[in-house]
């Protein structure tokens, strides 16, 4: 089955498969400086190892960029013309107040739809997505539930952007210096699932719910206002008994590096900001200081 | 053989002010000196150097003295709206409403330049977070914590959307200040899908699908609600009409004056004097009518010196395509002390200088120019529009102004720079240009006089 390459939590996985290809959500690793895509001043390091990972990908058939964020939609311009990888920019609309920007987004998954048909998706019937989406949503229902197991240790929410690949052992490396992460609510954790569907919906407008799901409900850094994603955070501290925050941002990353004060006055918890530049053992050395010093304050 | 003008310092133009006034100079209400700006807290202008002209004077004076007028206007009663980021559209609306007055805090940017820090705005965003890592737009955030620029708006708008992410960040944070904003959504700009209905934008280089103007059109009638309820008064399509066709007024003169100066055989306006002409496009510097004023008095200097056949520098000046607003002013008088001169212009607002359509709907024609905002698009898009004016206005050779912690900045100026070799065989330079240039000035003016340089060699047989 063909593959279509995306990273960006709004892109449904459901939608893709429902047109008969296989979607394939990237967690890159970052690159050194002789990749296609070299270190530029002032380049997030994630839009970079994303836009490498296309240029060197020669089985997939298509890759979903998004508008979330300034680099992402720019960093598709390195990318168009160098790889044989087609490529789609999905609108997502930052304002989320009104029911025109719902629309856009459902508009702008129709226009996936057509450009997953024409690398030889086939269209869905609104039962096949129905039946597409139910079987995700279960899939992601039987994932493993962060809030049952209490095995001690300081209670820290991870909040930030998307982890590079080689950033899994971030987990560990709080277990091993006397913390826990009870929640990730970074770009690739949990806080990026979508909401459950809702049977009554899906059988009445399945695209309408999965925009609901994706769009309306997922908490997002870039959503203006980001009020949502404040509400989410605060809840889920509080719910979680969270003791500290590790805001881990990408160097570049404007629209986490801005709300770094306002996670501090808004969680009232301590809060390390966490900048990273890369996924190399240089970066993993520096980043290993800095946690193990925040959890030294908190025990 | 022409004659050479010359520019002059802030001491030299108390002398020549004088001498103004003596030969019976009529000033409008903001009139006076320069160095009294300086003598204020805008040191910058001490080490600039000025066009020494009647309508140069005129055009700094009503610069300078902006936020006198917005105070003036609030004391008067009128509404103070703050419209951030789409540079041109919302800001002809606001100013179709008699009792509101509309400008732009991104503005704000310039202020550690004008003021050479003195000011410490970027001290003050660096206290809340917002460092040097982003755009010297961050200076905006300053402005508001301290008040000190300009009156605290009654209404803020901000677009967001295909906008970078510098200044979408720091508009929330200021929200997150409590400051209220309505948000308005500009997508990034696409061409038609097949069988989907195309539009081309005013400029003429960028086209849009159909429903993408509809839907900026149904974001503009938000920000036309929240206009009438903060002005009390119905904004009525006769009204946006009226509005459009006076925005176009200034377009034409704008457009004229641009395109007589970067023609010329000889440079007959500086550098600095045309950045500051193109931004009154943006909002009128909170002064329609005076607007218009200074520039009919900048496109008389102009013709005046052509009919006599003087300019500035010299007439085989190598013609320099400008992209980006520079954050250090002083900047467009080092490339013509080194030998350039500007022949077109692209500061991120072209879609404030194309004229507006007057024969659609006039949310319909806000739709369209909004969509026209070279970033909305991608960096190729962008690159063709630089690549038409280029030819129109015969450069030979491009400066992309590198602006310091930009989202758009980190790739864009790649793409534009190969695109433009590559379709127009045009030699590009990228300079980084940080709100205070005196630390890297010689750095960056090794790199124009080597472009200055390298044109010459090409121009040889």
């Amino acid at each position: 089955m063909s593959q279509i390459l995306y990273t960006c939590p709004f892109v449904p996985a459901e939608w893709i498969a429902a047109h008969g290809l296989r979607p394939a959500r990237i967690m890159p690793q970052s690159t050194g400086m002789h990749a296609a895509v070299a270190p530029i001043e002032g380049l997030c390091p994630f839009a970079r190892a994303f836009a490498n990972h296309v240029l060197g990908d020669s089985t997939s058939c298509g890759a979903i960029f998004t508008t979330a964020c300034d680099q992402m939609r720019r960093v598709r311009d390195l990318v168009v013309d160098g790889t044989c990888v087609e490529t789609f920019l999905l609108n997502l609309p930052k304002t989320w107040r009104n029911a025109a920007c719902t629309q856009l987004y459902i508009d702008e998954l129709g226009r996936m739809g057509r450009w997953l048909y024409t690398l030889g998706g086939c269209v869905p019937s609104a039962d096949a997505l129905a039946a597409t989406m139910l079987d995700f949503d279960g899939r992601r229902q039987a994932m493993p539930d962060r809030r049952v197991a209490d095995s001690g240790g300081v209670r820290l929410a991870l909040v930030g952007g998307p982890l590079l690949a080689g950033e899994s052992g971030l987990f560990d490396l709080v277990v091993r210096n006397g913390g826990r992460i009870v929640f990730d609510a970074t770009e690739t954790g949990e806080r990026t699932l979508p909401d459950r569907f809702d049977p009554a919906l899906l059988r009445q407008d399945p695209v309408g719910e999965l925009a609901r799901a994706y769009f309306d409900s997922i908490p997002a850094v870039w959503k203006r206002p980001n009020t949502g994603l404040f509400d989410w955070l605060t809840r889920e501290c509080t719910e979680r008994r969270v003791q500290g925050v590790i805001c881990r941002r990408l160097v570049w990353c404007d629209l986490w590096h801005a709300e770094v004060h306002r996670l501090r006055d808004a969680l009232h918890v301590p809060l390390l900001d966490l900048d990273v530049s890369d996924d190399s053992p240089a970066a993993g050395e520096r980043t290993a200081g800095r946690v193990q010093a925040f959890l030294e304050t908190l025990q | 053989m022409t004659q050479k003008l010359r520019q002059i310092t802030l001491d030299e133009w108390d002398g020549r002010y004088e001498a103004l006034k003596s030969a019976g100079l009529a000033e409008p209400f903001y009139g006076g000196k320069l160095s009294r700006h300086a003598e204020d807290g805008d040191y910058r202008l001490r080490k600039l150097m000025f066009d020494d002209s009647a309508a140069a004077l005129r055009l700094w004076n009503f610069l300078l003295t902006e936020e006198e007028r917005l105070t003036q206007a609030r004391s008067e009663g009128k509404k103070i709206v703050g419209v951030m980021k789409d540079l041109g559209t919302t800001a002809v609306m606001a100013n179709a409403l008699d009792n509101v007055v509309a400008f732009y805090p991104d503005g704000a940017w310039w202020i550690p330049c004008v003021m050479e820090n003195s000011d410490r705005l970027l001290a003050v965003a660096d206290s809340l977070g917002v460092d040097e890592s982003f755009c010297p737009v961050r200076a905006m955030l300053g402005a508001f914590v301290t008040g000190n620029h300009f009156p605290i708006p009654d209404l803020l708008t901000c677009s967001v959307g295909a906008t970078c992410d510098d200044f979408s960040a720091i508009a929330q944070r200021l929200e997150g200040l409590g400051h209220t904003i309505v948000w308005w959504e500009i997508p990034h700009r696409r061409g038609p899908e097949q069988g989907e209905q195309c539009v081309t934008l005013p400029g003429g280089t960028f086209v849009a699908a159909q429903s993408q103007v509809d839907f900026v059109r149904a974001q503009l009638v938000l920000v036309q609600r929240a206009l009438e309820e903060v002005s009390g008064v119905q904004l009525d399509d006769a009204a946006l009409s009226s509005a459009i066709a006076r925005a176009n007024d200034i377009r034409r003169l704008l457009s004229e004056l641009r395109r007589t100066v970067f023609t010329a055989s000889r440079c007959p306006m500086p550098a600095l004097e045309m950045l500051i002409a193109e931004m009154l496009a943006i909002h009128y510097c909170s002064d329609r009518e005076e607007t218009a004023a200074v520039l009919e008095e900048l496109g008389a200097e102009v013709q005046a010196r052509i009919a006599a056949g003087v300019g500035f520098g010299s007439p085989d000046a190598v013609k320099v395509f400008w992209v980006n607003p520079v954050a250090d002013l002083r900047v467009m008088n080092l490339l013509e002390q080194y030998g350039a001169r500007i022949c077109g212009t692209e500061y991120m607002f072209t879609h404030a200088l194309d004229l507006l359509r007057e024969d659609v709907e006039p949310l319909e024609a806000l739709a369209l120019a909004a969509l026209a905002d070279p970033m909305a698009g991608s960096a190729v898009d962008r690159a063709a529009r630089i690549a038409a004016d280029a030819r129109t206005f015969g450069a030979e050779a491009v400066i992309i102004s590198r602006i310091p912690g930009a989202s758009h900045c980190a790739v864009e100026g790649r793409i534009i720079a190969e695109h433009l070799r590559k379709t127009c065989g045009l030699a590009v330079l990228e300079i980084e240009i940080p709100p205070l240039t005196d630390a890297i000035r010689p750095a960056i003016a090794t790199r124009i006089e080597a472009l200055v340089e390298t044109i010459h060699q090409r121009r040889q047989p």
